[in-house]
């Protein structure tokens, strides 16, 4: 494959899911029920992303579920999303070199 | 008489402002986090044979990691463009119901063109913010969340590309936590002030311990598990809270 024409159909079909509902979608969807429906879906969508994810994504799964740990910790304190992912990337990092 | 916009309601104080600078602001941990990841997604497109150049051109034009991962791989397994381009269509799937859920919250100054710009933009973290921080997703506040991410999406590319081995591997594995945490202090706030977010988040986790444990659902590749478990919890959601207010 040519590497430059993999990279052109690579954007546009990532470009193209993303542009259609926005087209499509140009009214408000007057349905409570699926406003309410879409209201949802970041939080489940991004839930569904961390877990199991997050323990994957490191070399092991105990500084992941250090990292996790703290993460959660400071996510509950509702601290900013600085200081959660800098603190669990710090703690996550003493895991590593610890175990 | 014209009436000038609110961008802000007055209910509503957990929201921000959404304003340009306000959106720079909340992009900066997105930017952050993407530096770590694209270094390394940098580091990879090298070894699998791609000049930096074309690293930074996948990057900057895609700001996708799940789906330019996946374009590598193809790249380098000898693949077809049709492959590729369903491949990365099915990776890419759920940025679909992002756009269709922002197109709900977009402020009335956003017009087609800039509907079009925006599009451009939506990657997870970008809409999780757009769809967490503000009210009324406006024009300016949109690209205000996703400059750094750009930036630090293309600049990180082109870093670990150029560079060799300058992350020791504990501290490589350290960083790409980063993104998840950020969607954990994301998902954790609402969910501990609001009864129907948490319910759907606890249902999406029992979901996919459902799809990981399963004899049938477990064969169903990581992509379509995270949009099967994300619909289902959000419809159940939706059935169970008919009278809850909308945040």
């Amino acid at each position: 494959m040519n590497t430059y024409l993999a990279i052109l159909i690579m954007a546009s079909s990532t470009y193209l899911i993303r542009v259609l509902p926005m087209i499509l979608f140009k009214e408000k969807i007057n349905s409570p029920f699926i406003q309410r429906f879409l209201h949802y879906v970041p939080y489940c969508m991004l839930t569904a992303m961390i877990i199991p994810g997050i323990f994957n994504s490191t070399g092991s799964t105990n500084s992941a579920i250090a990292g996790f740990v703290t993460a959660i910790i400071l996510g509950y304190m509702e601290k900013s999303l600085i200081t959660v992912s800098i603190g669990a990337v710090i703690v996550t990092y003493i895991a590593e070199c610890l175990l | 008489m014209t009436q000038t916009h609110t961008i802000e309601t007055i209910e509503s104080t957990e929201y921000t402002t959404a304003n340009y600078k306000n959106g720079l602001i909340a992009g900066i941990p997105i930017g952050l986090g993407y530096l770590f990841v694209s270094f390394t997604f940098g580091m990879t497109a090298i070894l699998a044979g791609l000049t930096p150049y074309e690293a930074l051109l996948m990057s900057a034009s895609n700001c996708t990691s799940a789906g330019q991962l996946a374009g590598v791989n193809l790249l380098v397994g000898q693949s077809n463009y049709l492959e590729l381009l369903v491949t990365v269509s099915i990776i890419n799937s759920r940025y679909f119901l992002m756009s269709t859920s922002l197109s709900q919250k977009l402020h009335p100054s956003m017009t087609f063109l800039k509907r079009l710009i925006i599009s451009f933009g939506m990657t997870d973290e970008v809409f999780a913010v757009n769809s967490v921080e503000v009210k009324d997703v406006t024009f300016s506040f949109f690209m205000g969340v996703f400059t750094f991410p750009f930036i630090g999406w293309s600049l990180g590319t082109l870093s670990g590309a150029l560079v060799d081995n300058l992350m020791n591997e504990p501290m490589q594995h350290a960083a790409s936590i980063a993104m998840y945490c950020m969607f954990i202090a994301l998902v954790l706030p609402p969910s501990k002030h609001h009864k129907d977010i948490r319910f759907v988040v606890v249902l999406t986790l029992i979901f996919r311990v459902l799809f990981a444990t399963l004899p049938f659902l477990n064969q169903i590749s990581e992509g379509y598990t995270i949009i099967l478990c994300g619909i289902f919890a959000s419809l159940i959601g939706s059935f169970r809270y008919q009278e809850e207010k909308l945040t």
